[in-house]
Parts: structure tokens; sequence; C-alpha cells
């Protein structure tokens, strides 16, 4: 396992089973140039939330707010039970998509510009989430291939609780993708 | 009596949230959100590459825009509020060894009756030498 150095912050069955090693599979990862926009997908894995998710993001992002890491508390909250920190669709987005299309975001030297989030519902235990994905826009900006695509984050009962627009500057083609990915796997 | 919505004033400054990021919290936050870019977690590798962050690792974005969440949160759902939307912009990388204070300020409010009244809020987050590393925007729904 890659990182071994990490195991001290696992606390969750989706942790203990997830493959750190982003170099591995990176010549199955989507690059820039291969991308097409208008392409509808579905990530092939589900996330379904449990209570340790969300106490497990709310330690991640340091946030001791009891609504996302005190069951009791929440359960007598206006909220009625506990809710996972507005960001924990980062949690869900890396965790549904490995390799295939958007395995893009895990491309070593890929960086993150910004993004833009549209939060309808927090997301709850017991929640299972599709993650359906499309291709919007890439482009090229002072020398800089830019990449972006819409997450739409949908429960069980197909009530769409997040929709987001995350972007990444990466390596336009599979060749200047191995510089970055040779280097690791060197190691 | 008035309503969390009419009492809010425009310019109004929310409490700010100052977090404190080292390697340690990097790597947690790697685990925590199921990035493990080596970006972020590698020294090694990163000091090869010409990459943001020169030699140094760097934080994940996406822990800058949870700092900046935790700000809004923190404040509205105190109220009864909802975080509805949130952009964000990193201008300069967080390192390690950095101190992040992130804090917004309310700089417009949207009359569109009870359970829907939202204001905008202007986010962003800086480091210690009060150098912005993000900037933003959000929607949050008062009551």
């Amino acid at each position: 396992m890659k990182y071994q150095h990490l195991d001290k912050y696992v606390t969750t069955a989706k942790q203990r089973g997830f493959e750190r090693n982003f170099f591995l599979d990176a010549e199955k990862y989507e690059v820039w140039e291969e991308v097409k926009i208008g392409e509808e997908y579905e990530a092939s894995r589900k996330f379904e939330v449990k209570a340790e998710d969300i106490k497990a993001f709310s330690a991640a992002v340091m946030d001791t707010n009891p609504l996302f890491n005190d069951e009791e508390y929440a359960k007598k909250s206006p909220w009625g039970g506990l809710i996972a920190h507005p960001l924990f669709f980062t949690a869900i987005g890396f965790y549904c998509t490995s390799t295939g299309h958007s395995s893009w975001i895990r491309t070593p030297g890929a960086y993150n510009p910004g993004q833009k989030n549209l939060i309808f519902e927090p997301f709850r235990v017991g929640d299972i989430i599709t993650l359906k994905l499309k291709s919007t826009d890439k482009w090229i900006k002072r020398g800089k291939h830019y990449l972006q695509f819409q997450q739409d984050f949908i429960d069980q009962h197909g009530t769409l609780k997040v929709r987001r627009w995350p972007t990444l500057i990466v390596p336009p083609t599979r060749a200047e993708m191995r510089k970055f990915t040779a280097a690791g796997l060197e190691k | 009596m008035a309503s969390s919505f009419e009492k809010i004033e425009l310019g109004y400054q929310l409490p700010e949230v100052v977090r404190k990021v080292n390697q340690d919290v990097i790597d947690r936050f790697a685990v925590g959100s199921f990035d493990y870019n080596p970006l972020h977690l590698d020294p090694e590798w990163k000091e090869k590459m010409n990459l943001p962050g020169g030699k140094s690792t760097i934080a994940h974005g996406q822990m800058t825009m949870s700092f900046m969440a935790s700000v809004l949160t923190d404040w509205a759902y105190s109220l009864g509020g909802k975080l509805t939307r949130i952009d964000a912009k990193y201008i300069k990388p967080v390192l390690p060894g950095d101190v992040v204070t992130a804090g917004g300020t309310v700089t417009a409010k949207h009359f569109h009756g009870e359970g829907k009244n939202f204001v905008v809020i202007e986010i962003f987050a800086q480091n210690q030498n009060k150098e912005k590393v993000a900037v933003g925007e959000a929607d949050v729904v008062v009551p």
C-alpha cells in the first residue's frame, strides 16, 4: 500500500479498501486531448453514506460543528439527524471515479484552479449516491490546458443533492502525462 | 419580530475561521477526501516537477474551500440557514506551515419570500502574510 504512513488516519471501511497509488493505473486515465465535450456517463461505483464517512470527513476538514459529528445532537436539531459538511462531495467524487471517464481528476500533476458548486440537499446517513458526469468544457489559456466536467450527485430516490463543475489544469497529452507518472513509478 | 434575514446588514463580516496547515493536516485530508494526488503527498516527486508551490507539496484546493465553507456553516446553520452555492478560485498555493484565515462579507440580499430569501457572501482565504490564497462567493438561504 502506497503512503503507509497515512494508515493512522484511516477510520472507515471505504478508506481501508481504497487504492492510494494514483500512478498505478495512470495509463487508463483520460487525458485532455481524448475528452469529447458533451459526453454523459455514470460512475461505476456508488457511495453509500455511513455515519463514519461523515465523521471522517469532518475530521479531515477540522470542523467540529456537532451537526457534522454528533448524532444525538443532530437528531434534536432542526436538521433531524447527522448531515455532512458541505464539501463532502469531494470525497464522494474521488471515491466514485477511479478509471475510465472523469478519471483525469486523479492525474498526477493535475491541479485545481477553482470550481462552482450548487448544493440542494445535505448528504445524510443512508444515502446511496450515484455520480453522473458530463464533460462540459476544455480550453487553453496562457499555455495551460483546462478541463471541466459537470458532476451530479443523485440519491436512491432520484433527488439531485449537488451539482458541481470541477475544473482542473492537466497535462494535455498522454506523452505529457507520462512525464509526471514516470517519476512516480521509478520510486 | 424581525426575521434573521431582515436583521442581516450589508457589509456584515462573518466570524473568521483559522486553520494551521502542516503536512499531517494535508495527509489527513487526502485520506478523508480520497484525493491522493502526489502533488499533495510526495515531496520527493514534487521536487522534480514544475508545478505550483515550487519544491514543496501543496494543500488541496478543496481543503481551502472547506475552510471557507465552515465560515458559512458556523454562522448560517446556527440561524437555521442553508448553504446553497459556493464558488471559489484558487490564487496562491497553501503550503505546509501556512496559517489560513477564512472569512466572508455579506454583499447582497435577495428578497424571494419566506424560506427562500438569501444573502450573497463574498468569501476569502488568506495566509499568515495576508496574501489571498482563494476568493469566491456563496449563497446562503436565511429564514
